[in-house]
């Protein structure tokens, strides 16, 4: 007998409810076929897996000062970095600055991501028990938001910090571009970029770059191929920023990322100085 | 009951996994670079799963303090070699955890074989059990660098499937993909992740 489809398979391991009476008397006496299920479940499981929750045990401070030693590390980095909230002095900066207080229920998937062996009707995509889920967390005093944005950070490493408009705006966005951003000639900042649709159709550009050392303040830029025009979406702060994308701002004609050095002398035109740029990979 | 899972623990000495998931591809660079707050981020964010994965399998404090200090001292001597576009941080401490671990355990296996010590060593039974939650945690952060991996817009399919929980017809429509490509899509994808784990376990 023909083995089961490797589309159907991978379909079932995500819990869709899908296949034949034939298809799962096949699946119970076929060890290839349930083998490969069970495999590709498991996949399924731990990618969705939540991670809160498992305790950790906190190494003692002897590891860190070994550490430490052993690698000649600055007097300034002597104190144990779990002792601290974060890592000193302009360190890289903390991405999403988790309170326990209001972390995020797991989403949980329920019996998709059960890893016990699969019956070839899972009842995942169960659209009903969902919106329970939410109101029970939500009377929990959940942020919701804040789940999506983990899953968001954490899972697709878009580990860029959620920001509050992304995560008022859970759960969904989409990314629809993105690109790295390389130093340009006597600048050593670099980064990415990418342009995520949050579901209430608007699109972040969201920047990360490393520091640079400039006399100036950072002018986030989108511009047209031959950078004949530039359009100024705002300053980058920090290591990292999110920028809205006026809705009549094609970026099939703006496909340029660029962030400029720009001069406190109240120009407000792109200073040519620029930091860093990309071209962004438009979808579709 | 799920909503608290997500609650402190009062157990000073235990932490929580949770911190895990959100580190940016920027300390990935400064990492590389050799700026030694990197190091300590890193420590800060993954020391506790390091100690925790070598405890578990391991079983003494000892030993599991041995190889913390071995993954990050080796991690950061070989930084040279590690490349932030081919593989990210955390999955790649996690690799060189894994690789400790096997050595301790194989020092381990000889040492008993040269002593031929019927006074093996005592592994501690109460901090087995969660060795599996622990290990998933590990294999996640494998997995979270595997779809970076993907590009879209695979990735951006298996997120919807993974994390939006939605069917293959709705993140065609979704995404304005056929049909088809979606599936053919997540078929590839769900296998190429399913290697992976199976690698990074030795499991062909």
């Amino acid at each position: 007998m023909e083995h089961l489809d490797a589309d159907l398979l991978s379909l079932l391991a995500l819990g869709e409810p899908l296949g034949t009476d034939a298809d799962a008397a096949h699946l119970a006496g076929c060890p290839v076929c349930s083998d490969t299920l069970r495999g590709l479940r498991h996949a399924v499981h731990i990618a969705t897996l939540d991670p809160r929750g498992v305790e950790l045990e906190k190494p003692g401070s002897q590891n860190w000062t070994a550490i430490h030693q052993a690698l000649g590390l600055s007097p300034a980095l002597a104190t144990d970095p779990l002792n601290q909230h974060s890592v000193p002095r302009g360190a890289p900066p903390e991405r999403s600055a988790i309170d326990p207080a209001t972390a995020q229920a797991p989403l949980n998937h329920g019996s998709k991501t059960a890893s016990a062996p699969a019956p070839i009707r899972p009842s995942a995509k169960n659209r009903a028990a969902r919106p329970g889920l939410w109101m029970m967390a939500a009377a929990a005093g959940i942020i919701l938001g804040t789940a999506a944005g983990w899953v968001a950070a954490g899972v697709i490493g878009h580990t860029g910090t959620p920001s509050p408009s992304s995560t008022q705006t859970a759960p969904a966005s989409i990314v629809l571009a993105q690109t790295s951003l390389s130093p340009l000639p006597a600048h050593t900042g670099s980064g990415d970029a990418r342009v995520e649709q949050l579901p209430d159709g608007t699109r972040q550009l969201m920047i990360r770059l490393s520091n640079d050392h400039i006399t100036g303040f950072r002018g986030v830029w989108v511009g047209s191929a031959d950078l004949t025009k530039m359009v100024s979406l705002g300053v980058l702060a920090n290591e990292s920023g999110n920028f809205t994308i006026p809705a009549g701002i094609d970026l099939a004609q703006y496909p340029i990322v660029d962030i400029s050095n720009q001069p406190y002398n109240g120009d407000p035109a792109h200073s040519a100085d620029s930091i860093a740029r990309g071209k962004l990979n438009l979808k579709n | 009951m799920w909503v608290n899972r997500g609650h402190y623990r009062s157990k000073e000495h235990l932490m929580e996994a949770a911190a895990t998931h959100d580190w940016d591809s920027g300390l990935d660079r400064a990492f590389v670079g050799g700026d030694e707050r990197a190091l300590a981020e890193a420590y800060r964010r993954f020391g506790p799963l390091v100690y925790t994965l070598a405890l578990r399998s391991l079983g003494e404090r000892a030993a599991a303090d041995d190889v913390t200090q071995e993954v990050f001292i080796r991690a950061w001597k070989s930084r040279t070699t590690y490349r932030p576009e081919a593989a990210r941080l955390p999955a790649w401490l996690i690799g060189i955890t894994r690789n400790a671990i096997s050595d301790a355990l194989s020092a381990r296996a000889r040492q008993r074989h040269l002593e031929q010590a019927a006074t093996l060593l005592v592994v501690d039974p109460v901090s087995r059990p969660d060795a599996g939650d622990v290990d998933e945690v590990a294999d996640r952060l494998t997995l979270d660098e595997e779809l970076e991996k993907l590009g879209d817009p695979q990735q951006a399919i298996m997120r919807l499937a993974f994390y939006e929980d939605l069917t293959h017809d709705q993140i065609s429509s979704r995404l304005n993909l056929p049909l088809g490509t979606v599936k053919s899509h997540i078929r590839r994808s769900l296998a190429r992740l399913r290697t992976r784990l199976e690698v990074e376990h030795g499991t062909p």
